[in-house]
């Protein structure tokens, strides 16, 4: 991949993209920072906003493998990592691993908040590790791999909050809004009144989406922002007034990889303090905790997030 | 094309030279002001050079830390962000920090020193410089005071002892003309007004090598009494000398003189009595 025509290849990707998914840009671009930085990312938003036709039309314009789950209670880790089944050829039969869904370039996991802690963890497990063990062997999981897992923010009866620990390891949590009124014109256009199926074209492949992942760690930042990222993340630490607990050490270190793959994606050569102020919400928001001061002025935690930046 | 650290080093010192020519032009200025404020006041001007060089040595320390890119960043907005980042990954070598580099070596091309200093406040700074200067001289060499302080505390232990602690420093020797030519009038305040008799301690005792010798003065009949001194007479002297004065070649005995000098001796008394 030439460095020279990066700036071209996203407005190319995301124009791609645009083409099945109306609006939503802020999205996809903190979708393909997650990407970049080769971690994982929490999708929270209402029923219906096209969480998993994003994500679909991403791999599909990356010539990625795909698979989605939906999680239910009664899922077990078996149906995600995959289980030994018994075949039989030529009168003889042996045990085959069949893999599961997780063994895709993009898994995108439905309501990861409706499975059981031990159907959490298995699948957490896989996110970290970026291998499976089953009857005591390990398979490795293909290259790039990456976890979308999504959460209605409604309908909390009967689920598993995620816990904080678990949370913490998703590089950042994607908030998704209704689209304006504009978009949604265009989507019940495309969707509602001419009902066509777009086709996307394959814009860039695996290996060059390799080759984007080595460029954005290579992406300089100066030291004076690197202070900056640390002093915001001690600020959650120390602002009791409205947080109960702050980020943790993983939050500096998120912060920094999300505004370098930012500023790849948007042609800097550098990391700006811009992209550092559009990452800050999704790195920080699930790894604070408001305490009831916050909860009873009716804070919530991109506002707690906003009134640090205002103080750094 | 120029290396980016060669270039990065030269707008540093470049930056750095400017900083340390206006501290250096402030604490002239210092020097001038307080030095012209303790002429006009009669007190000890060369003082003057302790709060300057003070001022230099605080002011040159604060200046120097403060020479940072992002002055340079704030001049030139296509360098903004860009100049810092470039500075603080010195050590990683990558290809985005090489397009980075030249990047910012393009764009510090377009960079001129005028656009650091302040012609404005350079060119005031300089007039002060020149009317301060002017100002120093006219009221030294014209000794104008305002007010005269050095009277005030001259009789004091600590105008004594700071005088001589100063001249110590500055390792000059004397104290007479201490006051910028005001010499004073009555010789005896010349050292304050301490007695005559101090200046040589007990006039019964002295010391040499550490060993007491008891001395005492005997003035001779007829010698005067150092007290009963009056100051000098003004005399008049007249172009020519009085003609009861007469130089006349001294009598000699020749035997004294060796002869090739004789002639010699005769010839210059012969010049002196024309």
């Amino acid at each position: 991949m030439d460095y020279e025509k990066l700036g071209k290849t996203f407005d190319n990707l995301f124009k791609e993209i645009e083409r099945v998914v109306i609006g939503q840009r802020e999205v996809m671009e903190q979708i393909m920072c997650a990407m970049l930085t080769g971690n994982n990312a929490l999708l929270e938003g209402f029923p219906g906003l096209g969480k998993t036709l994003m994500v679909k039309t991403l791999a599909d314009v990356m010539d990625l493998e795909f698979s989605r789950i939906q999680f239910t209670p009664d899922l077990m880790p078996s149906d995600i990592t995959g289980t030994q089944i018994i075949e039989e050829v030529g009168g003889k039969r042996f045990f085959k691993f069949q893999q599961g869904p997780i063994f895709a370039n993009l898994v995108l996991g439905d309501e990861i908040n409706r499975a059981t802690p031990k159907t959490q963890s298995a699948m957490l497990e896989a996110m970290q590790e970026k291998q499976v063990t089953v009857a005591n062997k390990t398979y490795a999981l293909d290259r790039p791999f990456l976890v979308l897992a999504t959460q209605n923010p409604i309908e909390q009866e009967g689920t598993y909050p995620l816990p904080e620990a678990q949370a913490d390891r998703f590089l950042l949590k994607i908030k998704i809004g209704y689209p304006s009124e504009e978009e949604e014109f265009k989507i019940l256009e495309q969707y509602g009144v001419k009902q066509k199926d777009v086709a996307v074209r394959k814009t860039i492949g695996k290996n060059s989406l390799v080759a984007l992942q080595e460029f954005a760690k290579q992406v300089p930042i100066a030291n004076d922002l690197k202070k900056k990222a640390l002093k915001l993340v001690h600020l959650t630490r120390t602002k009791k007034d409205l947080i109960e607990y702050g980020a943790s050490p993983r939050a500096s270190i998120g912060l920094i990889l999300a505004s370098k793959a930012n500023a790849l994606i948007k042609g800097r050569n550098h990391v700006s303090e811009k992209d550092m102020v559009a990452m800050a919400y999704p790195v920080l928001r699930h790894r604070i905790i408001l305490n009831f001061e916050a909860e009873r002025k009716g804070l919530t935690t991109d506002d707690v997030i906003k009134e640090i930046l205002d103080k750094v | 094309m120029k290396g980016f650290f060669p270039v990065v080093s030269e707008v540093k010192n470049t930056l750095r030279q400017i900083a340390l020519f206006d501290t250096v032009m402030n604490s002239l200025i210092m020097f001038l002001a307080v030095y012209c404020v303790l002429s006009l006041f009669n007190l000890f001007p060369y003082v003057s050079i302790i709060p300057a060089v003070i001022y230099f040595i605080v002011k040159v320390n604060r200046n120097l830390k403060n020479v940072k890119l992002i002055n340079v960043e704030k001049m030139y907005p296509g360098l903004f962000e860009k100049l810092r980042t470039a500075a603080d990954t010195v050590k990683e070598d990558n290809l985005i920090v090489q397009k980075l580099r030249e990047d910012v070596v393009t764009k510090l091309r377009k960079v001129k020193v005028s656009s650091f200093i302040d012609a404005g406040t350079l060119s005031l700074k300089i007039v002060l410089i020149c009317l301060l200067f002017f100002l120093t001289i006219f009221v030294t060499s014209l000794n104008i005071h305002v007010l005269n302080l050095n009277d005030a505390i001259s009789g004091t232990d600590i105008n004594f002892q700071f005088k001589g602690y100063v001249w110590d420093l500055f390792g000059i020797g004397g104290g007479d003309n201490l006051d910028d030519g005001a010499a004073s009038e009555n010789e005896s305040e010349g050292a304050g007004n301490a007695s005559f008799e101090d200046i040589y301690g007990e006039m019964s005792v002295a010391t040499l090598k550490g060993r007491k010798l008891e001395m005492s003065f005997d003035l001779q009949e007829g010698s005067d009494d150092f007290k009963n001194i009056k100051d000098i007479e003004d005399k008049s002297f007249n172009e020519f000398p009085p003609e009861e004065i007469v130089p006349t070649p001294a009598d000699y005995d020749e035997s004294i003189v060796p002869k090739e000098q004789q002639k010699l001796i005769k010839d210059y008394f012969e010049q002196i009595n024309r």
